[in-house]
C-alpha cells in the first residue's frame, strides 16, 4: 500500500490521480493526468470538448480503469499493475459508493419515482430495509428542495428538478467527494440558477467537490482549484483569479471564446 | 368413394353455418392443444431468448460468434422445414423417444429463441448507458444496475415485438399439423376431409384463430398500459394500491416537514 500522502499541516488528500493515461482505441484521451483533491476542498475543471473532462471523472470513481497510472482514495490505490492486496476484486464498488456524480444528462432512472430513485441504492447496496430509507431519501430530497415531488416520475419533472433529485440520490449515500460532469450544460438558461444554488451551498456546507463546469461564475465563487484541461492535459492550473489572469496563451484564447 | 364426393359436391351447395357449432367439441380440441404448444413454446423461447441475447453481448471472442450464428441458423430455415426435420429427420431416424408434440415445441422454441433473443438483446442495447453508469455511481453491482435498473427499462421497450411474436407463435404452432399433432389446423382438416365441408370447416379455424390472437393483442396492450407512470400523489387514484401508496408518501412528508428544524442547517435550498 502507497504511503499517505500528507505531508506537514496540509489539509489531508481525499483523491490522489497520478499519471493517468487513458486511450479508446487509437485515441489517446488522457495524457498523463495528475491531480490531488483535498478534502473540502472544491476543482473546477474547463477546457473545450473533447479535451478528456468526462473521461477523467468516470475514471475518478473508475467508471473507467486508467491504461496506466492510479487512483489513490482513502489509503487504497486502484489501478492496472498495482499489487493485489492493495485493490483486491470488488473494491471499485466500494469506492463508488463513497464518490458521488452527477451527470450532465441527469441519468435518473425513468421507470421509478423520485423517491425510489434516491432510495435505490441504499435498499440495494446498503442494505437498509424499505421504509428506513425511503424516510431518508425523502429527507434528502427535502434538501434540495422538492420534498412535494416524491411521487413524480422523471418524466414530470423539469431538467432542474431532476437534476436535484440526481444530487440527491448521490448526497444520500454520504459520499466523501461528490463529482458533477456539467451539471447544467443540458438546462435551459431559466433553470441554471437553481442547480447552481443547490451546488454552491453544498460547497459551503464543505463537501469536496469536483465540477466540470462551463459557468465561469461558479469557479470564480468557490473553485479553490481550477484547472483548464485541452488534448488531454492539464494546461494550466491556478486559483479563482485564473479567469481574469490566465498566463497560457490556450487558456486565455479558450476563455474569451465562451464568454 | 365416388359417391360421397359427389354428396359432398353436391352438400357444399348449400352453407350451413350451425355446421362450426355443432363441432365444437372437435374445434375445442384442437384450440386447447395449439394454445398449449404457442404456451409452452413459448414460455421455453423467452427463457431460451433471454441467454441467446445475454450470451451475444459477452465480450468473449469465442462466445459471441456461436451465438450469432445460433440466431442467423434458426432464423433462416423455414419453419415448415424445420419441423419435419425435427421429428423425422431427427427425432425418428435415431430412434429418440421424442412424441411429435415435442418435437413441434422443440422447433417452435429454438427458432422463437433466436427471434426473441435479437428482439430482447436490442431491447437491452437501447437502454441508455448513462443508466448503467449512473447504477454503477451510487455503488450496484453489475447484476444489481442488469436486474433494478437495465431489465425494467428493456422490458418496456420489448413488450410490444413480443406480443407481435406471441401472436407470431400462436398462427406458426399450426405448422405442427405436419407431424400429425391434432391441434387445430389438423383437427380442421381432418373434419374437413371426412365431412366435405370446406367453407364450414376453415371459416371456423380461421375465427377462433381470429379470437385467439385478438386476445392476445388485448393482452399485451393492457400489460403496456400497465406501464402507465402516474404520479399517486397528484393524480385520482383508484387502486387500493395507489390509495395505500399514496397515504405512505403523504406520511413521509409529514414526518419530514415536522423534522426540519433540526434539519435547517444542512438544507440546499432557501425556499
Ligand atoms: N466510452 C468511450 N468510447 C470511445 N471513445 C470515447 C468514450 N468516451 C469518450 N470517448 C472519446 O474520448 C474523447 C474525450 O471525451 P470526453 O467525453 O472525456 O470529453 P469532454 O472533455 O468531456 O468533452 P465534452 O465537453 O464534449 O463533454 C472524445 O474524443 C470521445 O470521443
Ligand atoms: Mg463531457
Amino acid at each position: 500500500m502507497s504511503e499517505t500522502p500528507t505531508n506537514g499541516s496540509d489539509p489531508q488528500p481525499v483523491v490522489r490521480l497520478r499519471e493517468i493515461h487513458k486511450s479508446f482505441g487509437s485515441n489517446h484521451v488522457l495524457k498523463g493526468i495528475d491531480l490531488t483533491v483535498h478534502k473540502g476542498e472544491h476543482v473546477v475543471i474547463f477546457g473545450p470538448s473533447g479535451s478528456g473532462k468526462s473521461t477523467l471523472l468516470r475514471t475518478t470513481n473508475l467508471l473507467e480503469t486508467p491504461d496506466s497510472g492510479s487512483v489513490w482514495f482513502e489509503g487504497k490505490e486502484y489501478g492496472p499493475g498495482l499489487d493485489d492486496e492493495d485493490h483486491p476484486k470488488g473494491k471499485a464498488r466500494i469506492l463508488r459508493q463513497e464518490i458521488g456524480m452527477v451527470f450532465q444528462q441527469f441519468n435518473l432512472f425513468p421507470h421509478i419515482t423520485a423517491l425510489e430513485n434516491v432510495a435505490l441504492a441504499l435498499r440495494r447496496v446498503k442494505r437498509i430495509p424499505r421504509p428506513d430509507a425511503e424516510m431518508r431519501a425523502a429527507t434528502y430530497l427535502d434538501r434540495v428542495g422538492l420534498l412535494d415531488k416524491l411521487g413524480a416520475y422523471p418524466t414530470q419533472l423539469s431538467g432542474g428538478q431532476q437534476q436535484r433529485v440526481a444530487i440527491a440520490r448521490s448526497l444520500v449515500m454520504e459520499p466523501k467527494v461528490m463529482l458533477f460532469d456539467e451539471p447544467t450544460s443540458a438546462l435551459d438558461p431559466e433553470l441554471v440558477g437553481e442547480v447552481l444554488a443547490v451546488m454552491r451551498r453544498l460547497a459551503s456546507s464543505g463537501m469536496t467537490m469536483v465540477v466540470v463546469t462551463h459557468e465561469m461564475g461558479f469557479g470564480e465563487e468557490v473553485g479553490d482549484q481550477n484547472i483548464f484541461m485541452d488534448d488531454g492535459f492539464v494546461v494550466e492550473q491556478g486559483g479563482r483569479d485564473i479567469y481574469k489572469n490566465a498566463q497560457e496563451p490556450r487558456t486565455k484564447e479558450f476563455l474569451r471564446s465562451i464568454l | 368413394m365416388m359417391g360421397a364426393s359427389l354428396n359432398g359436391v353436391l352438400a357444399q351447395a348449400r352453407f350451413r353455418p350451425e355446421f362450426i357449432w355443432d363441432n365444437r367439441d372437435i374445434f375445442l380440441d384442437g384450440v386447447w392443444l395449439t394454445v398449449r404448444i404457442a404456451l409452452v413454446a413459448f414460455a421455453f423461447a423467452t427463457v431460451l431468448g433471454l441467454a441467446v441475447a445475454l450470451l451475444r453481448m459477452s465480450k468473449s471472442w469465442i462466445v459471441k460468434p456461436i451465438m450469432a450464428a445460433y440466431v442467423n441458423v434458426f432464423r433462416a430455415i423455414p419453419l415448415l422445414v424445420f419441423v419435419l426435420f425435427v421429428y423425422y429427420g431427427v427425432a425418428i431416424h435415431f430412434g429418440f423417444s421424442t412424441t411429435a408434440i415435442q418435437a413441434g415445441v422443440l422447433a417452435l422454441t429454438l427458432q422463437y429463441s433466436a427471434w426473441l433473443g435479437e428482439i430482447f438483446r436490442s431491447g437491452i442495447q437501447a437502454v441508455a448507458d448513462g443508466q448503467r453508469q449512473a447504477a454503477m455511481s451510487v455503488g450496484m453491482s453489475r447484476p444489481q444496475t442488469f436486474v433494478r435498473v437495465v431489465m425494467p427499462q428493456a422490458t418496456r421497450i420489448v413488450t410490444p415485438p413480443t406480443g407481435n411474436m406471441f401472436i407470431g407463435m400462436i398462427k406458426d404452432s399450426s405448422l405442427v399439423y405436419i407431424i400429425g399433432v391434432p391441434e387445430l389446423l389438423r383437427v380442421s382438416n381432418l373434419l374437413a376431409n371426412r365431412t366435405f365441408r370446406y367453407f364450414e370447416v376453415y371459416l371456423g379455424t380461421v375465427i377462433v384463430y381470429l379470437i385467439l390472437t385478438t386476445a392476445v393483442y388485448f393482452l399485451f396492450k393492457y400489460f403496456e398500459q400497465r406501464f402507465q407512470l402516474v404520479d399517486v400523489l397528484t393524480s385520482k387514484v383508484r387502486s387500493p394500491f395507489a390509495k395505500r401508496r399514496s397515504a405512505q408518501l403523504r406520511r413521509l412528508q409529514e414526518t419530514v416537514t415536522a423534522n426540519r428544524d433540526t434539519e435547517a442547517s444542512i438544507r440546499l435550498t432557501t425556499e
